[in-house]
C-alpha cells in the first residue's frame, strides 16, 4: 500500500522555483532507494521463456522476450496525475512490457486459470501458471518481478523515498528560514 | 499498454472530488436560474413598493426645498414673485439639465443676499455657468457669489476663477459679475448639450417623474387615509402596491403570450381608443383635472408680515448699498494711494541734488565717504529707515577704527618694551667690560639698536637679539679674575647669577654683576 503523504506535490514546484539544486537531488536521492528494487525485479527475470510455445510471436498472445521485459522494468519519480480517487503516485517501480506484466500477474486472480478460457485444452490456464515461479507478496500485492523485489525489499525503499522527501522538506525550510 | 505499477507514496489531490463539487455546484446553478425565475413575480412586487416609497421621499424633498424658497422670497418681500421664480427654475432646469433640488437651494441663497429675485436669477445664470466652467458644486458657487453680494470676496477668489485682485479688493459686483460673466458665458449650456448634460437631463426627468407620482400617491393615500394622515396610509399604500405589482406581472405575463397572436399590435391601438371613453380612462381624465386645480404652493402672508419683510428687505438693499459705496471709497483711496507714489517716484527721478548725491556716491571709492553720501540721500528724501541703517553702519565702523588705534599703541608698547630690555642688556655687557683688570678677551661688539613691534630677544632672526649670531661689531669685556677662555667668562657670569639668586637678589640686567 503506498503511503499518502500532503503537500510533496506543492513542495516539488516550490523547490522547482527557489531551490533548483535541491529540486534535481530528490529525483536522484528518491531513485536511490528504487534502484536496488528494480535492479532485483530485473534479475527475476528468466532468461528463457518458462514455457516452449510462449516464444512465438505471430500469435496475438504477447510473446515472452527477456530482453524489452527486463527494458520495460524501471521507476518514476515524478508525480502522476490523479487516478480516479483523485491520488497522485509520488514514486512509482513499474512493468510496463505487457509479457513481463503477464508473468508478473498470471493466476493472481484466478490461480487455477480462468473459466473463461478459450482454449481448446481446460486446464491451458492451469499448467501454464503452474509452469511460472510462484507469486510472491501478500493479497494483490503478489507478484514474481517487480513485486516480489518489492516484497524482499521489505519496505526499506518506501523508508528510503519518505525520508528523502522530508529530509528535501527540512532542507528547503532550512533555506527559506535562512532567506 | 500494459503497465504494472507499485506505488511507493501517493498524495491525495482530489481531482474527482473536484469534479463532483463542480457537478453540484452547477446543479445548484441551474437551480438558482429557476428559483430566480419564480422568484422575480415576487421581485416585481418589492421593486414597485420601494419606487413607490422613492417617489414618496422625492416629492417631500422638493416639497421641503420649495416651502424653504417661498419663505425666502416672502421674508424678501418677493413672495407675489414666486410663481415667476417657480417657472424660471423649471426653465433652467429643462435647459440645463440641473435637477431643481439643487437649484431653488441656490436661488434661496442668493435672494437671501440680494433682496433682489432680477439680481438673483441673473446670479444664478452666472452660478450655473461658473459651476460648469469651474467643476465646482453649484450650491458652493451660489454661496460665493452671496458672499460677494454681501461685501465678502474672498469666497469668489477662491472658486479659482481667475478673478484679479484688484477687481476683488474693489467689492463692486458688478465689476466682479461682468468679469465672471466675460470668462464663463455660455459654460452651463455647452455642458448641458454635450452626453453627460444629456444624461443629466435623462435624470432630471426620472427625478421629475418621481416627484409627481410621489406627489400624487400622496395626495391620493391622504385621501384614502382620512383623519390617520399619510402615517396610517403606509400600510395601505404598501397594500396597494403589491395588489398593482401583481397586476402588472399578470399584465407583463398576459401581453407575452399576447405577442404571439398575429393582428395583436392593431388589437391594442383599438384598446387605447376605446380606454379614452371607458371608466378608467375617464377616472383618469378626472385625476389630471383635478391636478390642474391644486392650488400652488404659496405661503400665505398677513398685511403686518407683508409690511414687515418689504421693511427688512428695503433696510437690506440698503445695507447693500451702503457697503458698495463703502467698497467704493476704499478703491478710490487705494488708486489714489497708487498715483501719490507714482507722483513721488517721478519727482524724485529729477530732483537735482538727488541726480548729484547719487553721481558723488557712484564715483565715491571708500566706504565711509559712500556711507556719508547716503546719509545726505536718506536726510534728503526723509528715509528715517535708511537713515537708521546708515548710522548703524557708521558706528560700526567707527568703532572698528578705534579697535586698530588701540591694537597699534598696543604693539608701539610691545616694541619699547624690547627695545629697552636689548638697551639694557647690551648696558650690562658694557658694564661688565669696564670693569676688567687683567685679561682681555675679544667678544663679538653690538650696537643696540630699536626693536620693531614683533621682534623677539634672544630668538634669531633677521631683527631679533640675539648674542650667538652677533658677530660684528666687537665688544670687549673685562673680567677680574683669571679668566682665559671666553667659555671661562660665560661660565663666570653664569655663577654670579645663580649666587645672586641664592641670595635672593632679584636677577635682572642692571642689577647683574660679575
Amino acid at each position: 500500500m503506498p503511503v499518502a503523504l500532503k503537500g510533496v506535490v506543492d513542495l516539488r514546484k516550490a523547490l522547482k522555483g527557489y531551490s533548483p539544486d535541491l529540486a534535481k537531488a530528490l529525483p536522484k536521492e528518491i531513485g536511490s532507494f528504487l534502484k536496488p528494487v528494480v535492479r532485483a525485479a530485473k534479475g527475476y527475470v528468466p532468461f528463457e521463456s518458462p514455457l516452449s510455445g510462449w516464444t512465438n510471436t505471430n500469435s496475438k498472445f504477447p510473446a515472452f522476450d527477456s530482453k524489452p521485459i527486463i527494458a520495460g522494468i524501471g521507476y518514476k519519480t515524478t508525480p502522476s496525475k490523479p487516478n480516479s480517487r483523485g491520488f497522485r503516485s509520488l514514486a512509482q517501480i513499474r512493468n510496463r512490457s505487457a509479457a513481463g506484466a503477464i508473468y508478473e500477474t498470471a493466476g493472481r486472480k484466478n490461480p487455477g486459470g480462468s473459466s473463461r478460457s478459450k482454449s481448446r485444452n481446460p486446464n491451458a490456464g492451469r499448467q501454464f501458471i503452474e509452469a511460472l515461479e510462484p507469486l510472491e507478496g501478500t493479497g494483490k500485492e503478489r507478484g514474481r518481478l517487480i513485486y516480489k523485489a518489492y516484497d524482499n525489499d521489505r519496505g526499506a525503499a518506501q523508508d528510503g523515498v519518505i525520508k528523502a522527501i522530508l529530509k528535501a522538506d527540512k532542507l528547503f525550510k532550512a533555506r527559506m528560514a535562512d532567506f | 499498454m500494459a503497465n504494472v505499477v507499485i506505488d511507493i507514496a501517493a498524495e491525495f489531490t482530489g481531482n474527482k472530488a473536484f469534479k463532483n463539487a463542480q457537478k453540484s455546484t452547477s446543479g445548484l446553478e441551474k437551480s438558482v436560474k429557476k428559483l430566480g425565475k419564480q422568484l422575480l413575480a415576487v421581485y416585481s412586487t418589492q421593486k414597485l413598493i420601494s419606487f413607490a416609497k422613492e417617489s414618496a421621499k422625492a416629492f417631500a424633498a422638493d416639497q421641503k426645498s420649495v416651502n424653504a424658497l417661498n419663505v425666502a422670497l416672502a421674508n424678501t418681500g418677493n413672495a407675489f414673485r414666486s410663481a415667476e421664480v417657480k417657472s424660471f427654475i423649471a426653465d433652467l432646469e429643462k435647459t440645463y439639465g440641473v435637477i431643481d433640488d439643487n437649484l431653488r437651494p441656490a436661488f434661496q441663497t442668493l435672494v437671501t443676499a440680494t433682496g433682489d429675485v432680477t439680481k438673483s436669477e441673473k446670479a444664478l445664470n452666472l452660478a450655473l455657468d461658473i459651476a460648469a466652467g469651474t467643476g465646482r458644486d453649484l450650491q458652493s458657487v451660489s454661496i460665493a457669489l452671496a458672499k460677494g453680494y454681501s461685501g465678502q470676496t474672498t469666497a469668489l477668489g477662491r472658486l479659482g476663477a481667475g478673478l484679479s485682485k484688484a477687481t476683488l479688493k474693489s467689492g463692486d459686483m458688478d465689476k466682479i459679475t461682468a468679469e465672471l460673466t466675460s470668462k464663463f458665458k455660455g459654460q452651463a449650456l455647452s455642458a448641458a448639450q454635450g452626453y453627460a448634460g444629456q444624461m443629466d437631463k435623462l435624470a432630471v426627468a426620472s427625478e421629475n417623474a418621481k416627484e409627481i407620482i410621489g406627489k400624487d400617491l400622496l395626495d391620493t393615500f391622504s385621501k384614502i387615509a382620512g383623519k390617520d394622515g399619510i402615517g396610517g396610509a403606509t400600510t395601505a399604500m404598501e397594500a396597494l402596491a403589491t395588489q398593482i405589482g401583481n397586476v402588472i406581472v399578470g399584465i407583463g405575463v398576459l401581453a407575452s403570450k399576447l405577442k404571439s397572436i398575429p393582428g395583436f399590435s392593431a388589437f391594442i391601438t383599438g384598446l387605447k381608443t376605446s380606454m379614452e371613453y371607458s371608466p378608467i380612462g375617464l377616472l383618469s381624465k378626472l385625476g389630471a383635472k383635478s391636478k390642474a386645480g391644486t392650488p400652488g404652493l404659496v405661503p400665505m402672508q398677513s398685511p403686518a408680515q407683508r409690511a414687515q419683510a418689504v421693511k427688512e428687505a428695503r433696510l437690506l438693499k440698503e445695507k447693500n448699498s451702503l457697503t458698495a459705496i463703502d467698497n467704493a471709497n476704499t478703491t478710490r483711496k487705494l488708486t489714489l494711494t497708487g498715483d501719490q507714489l507714482a507722483l513721488e517716484e517721478l519727482k524724485k527721478k529729477f530732483d537735482l541734488t538727488r541726480i548729484e548725491l547719487n553721481a558723488a556716491l557712484n564715483n565715491a571709492v571708500d566706504r565711509e565717504t559712500q556711507l556719508r553720501l547716503l546719509s545726505l540721500l536718506a536726510i534728503h528724501d526723509n528715509d528715517a529707515a535708511l537713515a537708521g541703517k546708515i548710522k548703524a553702519e557708521m558706528d560700526a565702523a567707527e568703532a572698528a577704527k578705534k579697535l586698530t588705534a588701540a591694537m597699534d599703541a598696543s604693539l608701539a608698547a610691545w616694541g619699547a618694551w624690547q627695545t629697552m630690555i636689548g638697551n639694557s642688556m647690551a648696558a650690562a655687557a658694557l658694564s661688565a667690560s669696564q670693569s676688567a683688570a687683567a685679561s682681555t678677551i675679544t667678544s663679538p661688539s653690538y650696537t643696540p639698536k630699536p626693536y620693531a613691534p614683533g621682534d623677539i630677544p634672544g630668538l634669531s632672526g633677521t631683527r631679533g637679539f640675539s648674542m650667538a649670531s652677533a658677530t660684528s661689531p666687537t665688544v670687549v669685556v673685562n673680567v677680574s679674575g683669571s679668566v682665559t677662555t671666553e667659555r671661562d667668562l660665560v661660565s663666570a657670569i653664569t655663577q654670579g647669577l645663580y649666587n645672586n639668586q641664592a641670595s635672593g637678589i632679584p636677577v635682572s640686567y642692571s642689577t647683574s654683576y660679575v
